[in-house]
C-alpha cells in the first residue's frame, strides 16, 4: 500500500539527508573530537532504532494487504519485559557515555596557567576583558558603565589595578592553551556559542559563569548569541580568533602599548 | 438562545473548545507562514504585513521585533490554545462521559465556566497585538530579565507582556477547574461494570492528563504571579542587581533568572505530556479498531501512561542543561530524562504489536493514526540526543530543537487531533467526512511535515540558532539558505492543504453522507448511542458494561467485535 | 454519602491538592530566594498574626459545628486582621525579599480565604449536602495551609 512504501521512502530520505554531508564545521580541539565521536554513536543508535521502527511500520502495513482475518492477541508479557529492559539499557548507556564529556567541560579542574578572560554580553554586542600583566582585573562599578566612551564593563576609573585591563570586541586566544572564559551579563540572558568548539553557555545576569576550553587550530570562528535576548538577537555576533602563541603575545604587547599611550597625561 | 451559548451540556462545551482550538490553530499557522516567508525573503515588501502591522512592518518589511512577537504569539497560541485545548477540552469533554457511560460531567456548570474562562484568555492574548508596543517578543517561554523589566528591553515587553501574563493566568485557572471536573468524573461517574481496567485508553489519556494539569498549572500560576510582581511590585524574585538597560541602572537586586526557568519548566515539561497523552490514548484506540485486534498489552499501555505522567515531573531540568544550573543537577536530570523515554518506547512497540496480525482498514482516521506512529518515532528518537548534556552543549537553542518539538507536538499530536476528528465526526454530526478529500489532505500533509521538520534537524547540526529573525549576519548561515528555502516552500504548501481539511469539515456537516450509528464497527460506549447523542447521552437508560474496550476478533465470538455493553452468555 | 456530596467531596479534595501545589511552588521559591541573593532580612512579624491564627482556628472549629454564619464572620475577622498586619509590617512589597514573600504568601492565602468566606455565606443561606462538604474541605485546607505558611515565615526569620 502506498502508505507503507511512503514511510520507507521517507525514512530513507531522512537517513540520507542526515548522512549526505558532514553538517558540522571541523573540530578544533579534543573536546570537539570527543563530541563528534559521541555524536556518531548517538546517531548510530537513534538512526538504527528510527530505521527499524519505520521499517517495521511499513512492513506491517504492506503485509496486512494479504490478510483475510485479524488474529486475536492477549499481548505478550515476556516481550514487554525484554523490550523495556533493552530500551532502558540502551538509553541510559548513551547518557552515561556522554557524561564524561560533559564533566570534562564543567567539572574538571582548571589548569593554573590557563588564560583568564572575561566576556560581557549585552544587548546586542560582545566585549572581552583581559587582566593584563598584573593578572588582576580592575574593580567594576555598574554606575560607570558607558558604551559610548568604550566602557561596556563599567571599569571603575578610580581603581588603578584596571589600568592594564585590555578590552576588546573580539575574543583572541593563543592556540593550544587552556582558556577560562568568565561570562558576565548586564541586561538579559545571552548565550556564548562557538560551533567549532562544540560549546555553548548561557550568560546570566547576576552570575559569573566559567566556560573552559582550549582551541588547537588557528583561525577565525564566528560567535553566535544563542539565547533570545531581544530584537537584535540575530545581530549579536563576534569572532573567536585563535592565534599562534607568538602572534598572540605580539598582539597583547601592542594592545598594552596602545593602552599606555591612551592613558599618558 | 443564551442557554444554548452558555450550555452546560458537555457535548456543546466540547464542540466550543474544539472550534476555539480550530480558530487558534488557523491563526497560529498563518503566523508561522508569515515567519517562514520573512526568513527566506527578509527584504521583500509584503503589502499584507504593512496592512496588519503598520508600525511593525512599515513599508511592508517585517522588523525583527515584529518577527519575534509573531513567533511568541505563534508558540503561545499553539501550545496553550491548540495542544492543551483540543485533545482534552475538545474531544475529552465530548467523549469522556459517553465512553464511561455517564450522562454528563461531574460539574456541568463548572465545565461551562472553564470554557468561557479559556475563551476570555484567548481574547486577552489576541489583545496583545492591539496594545501599544504590540505583542511580547520573548518567546512562549518568557525568560526574565527580558520578560520582567518592561518596555525598556524591547517593544511589546510593556503592555503586551502584561496581557500575555494575564492570559496565561486565566488559562491556568480554566485548566485547573477542567482537571477537577475530569478527575471527579472518571472516579465517580463510571457506569456499573466500567472498572478502571475496562476504560478505553482514551479515557486513561484524559484522566492522566487531568492529574498532570492539576499540579502543573498551579506552578505556572505561581511563576506568573512572581513575574507580575517583579514587573509591577518592585520585587526581585528573578532580577539580580547590576542590570543596565538603555543607560539606566535598574534598582532590583538579589533575584535569579534561573528561578523562573525552574518554575516554568516544572510546568513546561509536564505540559508536553498534557499535549500528547490524550492523543496516545486515541491512537491506541484507532489502531485497534482499524486492525480488528485488541490493543497489544493494554495493562502495559496504562502503566506506561502513569509512569510517563509521574516521571514527567522529574525531568524539567533537561531544558536547562546550558542555563548555568549546577552540572551535577544536569547529570541527574539527564539520567531521569533517558528513563522517561522508556515508557514512550514501550507504547511504540505495543502500537506495532497491535498492528501485527491485523486486518487493516485504511480509512482516513487510520491513515493519520499510522502517520502518528511514524512521526512519534521520528520526533521522539531525537530526544536521545537532547537528553545528553554533552550533546546539548552544541544542539541547545538550535533548529535541531525546533525540529524535535515540532515533530512531536506540532505534528504527531496534531495528527492525533486530525485522526480524532475524522474518527468521531460521524458521532458528533451523524454524517461522514469525505474520504477522498481526507486522503489527499493526509498524504500531502504527511509528506509535507517530514519535508518541513526533518531538514530543520540538519540545520541544527550546522549550528543554526533558533529565534533569529534573519540569517544575514553570519557567514555560516549563508550555507543553509537552500535548506530554509525548501522548508519554507514546503510549509506554504502544507498550510494551504489544511484548507481542504477545513472545507471538508464544514461541508460535511451539512452535505456529508449520512453515517450509521457505528460506522467503524467499534466497541466502546459512544458507538451505542445515536449520532449526535441526545442531551442525556443514554436516554436515561442504565448502562451496564460487561467487557473491556478492545475485544476484537475474539475467538468463538459471533462477529469480529464484542461491544462493551454486550451481555455475557453464561 | 449522597451522590452530590460525594462528587463535591472528591472535587474539593482535588482543588485542595491544586492549591497545595500552588503554595508549594511559592514556598520553594521562598526557600531558594532566601538562599541566594544575600539580601534576606529577618522580618519582625506583626503580633496580630497570632490573633488572626486563633480566629482562623476558631472558624475551623465552628465550621465543624455547621454554624456557617459565625464561621464566615470569624473568617472575615481573620481577613481584617491580616489587612492590619499588612499595615503594621512597616515595609512595602519592594522592601526586600522577606517582605515580598510575606505579602505574597499572606495575599494569595487571603484571596483564597475571601473565596472561602463567600462559600461560607452561601452555606449560611442555602447549604446543600454538596456545598457543605465542599466548603468544609476547602476551609480546612486553607486553615492547614495557613499553619504551614506561618511556620515558614517563622523559619525564614531564623
Amino acid at each position: 500500500m502506498l502508505l507503507g512504501i511512503l514511510i520507507w521512502a521517507l525514512a530513507l530520505v531522512t537517513a540520507g539527508l542526515f548522512l549526505a554531508r558532514n553538517w558540522f564545521p571541523p573540530a578544533i580541539n579534543e573536546h570537539a573530537r570527543m563530541f563528534d565521536s559521541q555524536f556518531q554513536v548517538t546517531l548510530l543508535l537513534t538512526g538504527g532504532i528510527f530505521l527499524l521502527a519505520q521499517a517495521a511500520l511499513g512492513f506491517v502495513i504492506l503485509r496486512a494487504r494479504k490478510r483475510e482475518k485479524a488474529t486475536h492477541s492477549e499481548g505478550n508479557n515476556r516481550m514487554e519485559v525484554v523490550w523495556t529492559v533493552a530500551t532502558a539499557v540502551l538509553f541510559v548507556a548513551a547518557a552515561a557515555m556522554s557524561t564524561r564529556i560533559f564533566a570534562g567541560v564543567h567539572l574538571a579542574p582548571v589548569p593554573k596557567d590557563a588564560l583568564r578572560v572575561e566576556a560581557l554580553a549585552k544587548q546586542f554586542s560582545w566585549s572581552f576583558r583581559y587582566p593584563g600583566p598584573d593578572g588582576k582585573y580592575g574593580r567594576l562599578d555598574v554606575k560607570q558603565v558607558n558604551d559610548a566612551s568604550g566602557n561596556p564593563f563599567g571599569k571603575d576609573a578610580d581603581d588603578p589595578v584596571g589600568n592594564d585591563d585590555i578590552v576588546t570586541a573580539a575574543l583572541r586566544v593563543p592556540a593550544g592553551k587552556d582558556v577560562e572564559l568568565m561570562l558576565r551579563g548586564r541586561d538579559v540572558i545571552h548565550n556564548f556559542f562557538v560551533r567549532e568548539l562544540r560549546l555553548k553557555q548561557d550568560v546570566v545576569p547576576g552570575m559569573l559563569i566559567p566556560l573552559r576550553f582550549r582551541a588547537d587550530v588557528p583561525g577565525t570562528y564566528e560567535v553566535a548569541c544563542s539565547e533570545l535576548c531581544g530584537l537584535g538577537h540575530h545581530l549579536m555576533r563576534t569572532v573567536l580568533i585563535v592565534m599562534p602563541p607568538e602572534e598572540f603575545a605580539a598582539w597583547e604587547r601592542d594592545a598594552l602599548d596602545q593602552l599606555k599611550q591612551a592613558q599618558a597625561p | 438562545m443564551l442557554g444554548r451559548i452558555f450550555s452546560t451540556d458537555h457535548k456543546v462545551i466540547g464542540k466550543q473548545y474544539f472550534f476555539l482550538a480550530l480558530f487558534s490553530v488557523l491563526v497560529g499557522v498563518v503566523l508561522s507562514v508569515f515567519m517562514r516567508l520573512h526568513l527566506i525573503y527578509p527584504d521583500m515588501k509584503v503589502r499584507l504585513f504593512e496592512l496588519l502591522w503598520p508600525t511593525g512592518a512599515a513599508g511592508g518589511i517585517m522588523t525583527p521585533e515584529l518577527y519575534l512577537s509573531i513567533m511568541t504569539m505563534h508558540g503561545t497560541l499553539m501550545v496553550f490554545f491548540v495542544l492543551t485545548t483540543a485533545p482534552q477540552g475538545g474531544f475529552g469533554n465530548y467523549f469522556l462521559p459517553l465512553q464511561i457511560g455517564a450522562a454528563d460531567m461531574a460539574f456541568p456548570r463548572l465545565n461551562a465556566l472553564s470554557f468561557w474562562t479559556t475563551f476570555a484568555a484567548l481574547l486577552v492574548l489576541l489583545g496583545a497585538f492591539f496594545v501599544p508596543g504590540g505583542a511580547p517578543l520573548g518567546g512562549w517561554t518568557a525568560y526574565p530579565p527580558l520578560s520582567a523589566v518592561g518596555e525598556v528591553a524591547g517593544p511589546g515587553q510593556g503592555d503586551g507582556m502584561d496581557m500575555w501574563i494575564l492570559s496565561i493566568a486565566l488559562f491556568s485557572i480554566a485548566s485547573l477547574l477542567n482537571s477537577i471536573n475530569f478527575i471527579t468524573t472518571v472516579l465517580e461517574l463510571r457506569a456499573p461494570g466500567m472498572t478502571l481496567m475496562r476504560m478505553p485508553l482514551t479515557v486513561w489519556g484524559w484522566f492522566t492528563t487531568a492529574i498532570i494539569s492539576l499540579l502543573a498549572f498551579a506552578v505556572l500560576l505561581a511563576a506568573g504571579l512572581l513575574l507580575l510582581l517583579d514587573r509591577w511590585g518592585g520585587t526581585s524574585f528573578f532580577l539580580p542587581s547590576g542590570l543596565v538597560l538603555s543607560d539606566r541602572v535598574l534598582n532590583h537586586s538579589g533575584g535569579s533568572p534561573i528561578l523562573w526557568q525552574h518554575l516554568f519548566w516544572f510546568f513546561g515539561h509536564p505540559e508536553v505530556y498534557i499535549a500528547i497523552l490524550p492523543g496516545m490514548g486515541l491512537i491506541s484506540t484507532i489502531l485497534s479498531v482499524n486492525s480488528r485486534r485488541p490493543v497489544f498489552g493494554y495493562k502495559a499501555m496504562v502503566g506506561a501512561m502513569l509512569v510517563i505522567a509521574f516521571l514527567g515531573f522529574a525531568v524539567w531540568g533537561h531544558h536547562m542543561f546550558i542555563s548555568g544550573m549546577s552540572p551535577y543537577s544536569s547529570i541527574a536530570f539527564s539520567v531521569l530524562t533517558m528513563t522517561v523515554g522508556v515508557p514512550s518506547a514501550i507504547k511504540t512497540f505495543n502500537w506495532l504489536g497491535t498492528l501485527w496480525g491485523g486486518k487493516l482498514r485504511l480509512n482516513v482516521a487510520m491513515l493519520f493514526a499510522l502517520g502518528f506512529v511514524s512521526l512519534f518515532v521520528a520526533g521522539g528518537i531525537t530526544g536521545i540526543f537532547l537528553g545528553q548534556p554533552a550533546m546539548d552543549l552544541y544542539l541547545h537553542d538550535t533548529y535541531f530543537v525546533v525540529g524535535h518539538f515540532h515533530l512531536i507536538m506540532g505534528v504527531a499530536a496534531v495528527f492525533a487531533m486530525f485522526a480524532g476528528t475524522y474518527y468521531w465526526f460521524p458521532k458528533m454530526y451523524g454524517r461522514m467526512m469525505n474520504e477522498t478529500i481526507g486522503k489527499i489532505h493526509f498524504y500531502i500533509t504527511f509528506l509535507g511535515v517530514y519535508g518541513i521538520f526533518v531538514p530543520m534537524h540538519v540545520a541544527g547540526f550546522a549550528g543554526n540558532p533558533r529565534r533569529y529573525s534573519d540569517f544575514k549576519e553570519f557567514e555560516f548561515l549563508a550555507d543553509l539558505t537552500r535548506v530554509h528555502t525548501f522548508i519554507s516552500h514546503t510549509s506554504f504548501t502544507v498550510a494551504a492543504v489544511q484548507l481542504l481539511f477545513v472545507f471538508n469539515l464544514f461541508w460535511s456537516m451539512w452535505r456529508g453522507a449520512r453515517a450509521a450509528v457505528n460506522p467503524w464497527e467499534a466497541t466502546t460506549l459512544e458507538w451505542t448511542v445515536p449520532s449526535p447523542p441526545p442531551h442525556d447521552n443514554f436516554g436515561g437508560a442504565e448502562v451496564m458494561v460487561h467487557h473491556g474496550p478492545y475485544e476484537y476478533s475474539v475467538p468463538g465470538a459471533a462477529s469480529d467485535r464484542v461491544m462493551q455493553t454486550e451481555e455475557k452468555r453464561s | 454519602m449522597r451522590a452530590s456530596a460525594r462528587l463535591a467531596t472528591t472535587g474539593a479534595w482535588l482543588a485542595s491538592g491544586s492549591i497545595l501545589t500552588l503554595f508549594s511552588a511559592l514556598a520553594s521559591a521562598l526557600v531558594i530566594r532566601r538562599g541566594i541573593g544575600g539580601d534576606w532580612t529577618a522580618l519582625a512579624l506583626p503580633g496580630v498574626l497570632w490573633l488572626n491564627t486563633a480566629l482562623l482556628a476558631a472558624s475551623g472549629v465552628v465550621v465543624e459545628l455547621r454554624h456557617w454564619g459565625w464561621a464566615a464572620a470569624l473568617g472575615a475577622a481573620f481577613l481584617a486582621g491580616q489587612a492590619w498586619a499588612w499595615q503594621t509590617l512597616g515595609l512595602g512589597l519592594a522592601g526586600g525579599p522577606a517582605a515580598a514573600f510575606f505579602f505574597l504568601l499572606t495575599g494569595v492565602h487571603g484571596a483564597h480565604v475571601a473565596g472561602g468566606v463567600a462559600g461560607l455565606i452561601w452555606n449560611h443561606w442555602r447549604a446543600t449536602p454538596g456545598s457543605a462538604a465542599a466548603v468544609r474541605i476547602y476551609w480546612h485546607t486553607l486553615g492547614a495551609i495557613w499553619m504551614v505558611v506561618l511556620c515558614l515565615l517563622l523559619w525564614a526569620k531564623s
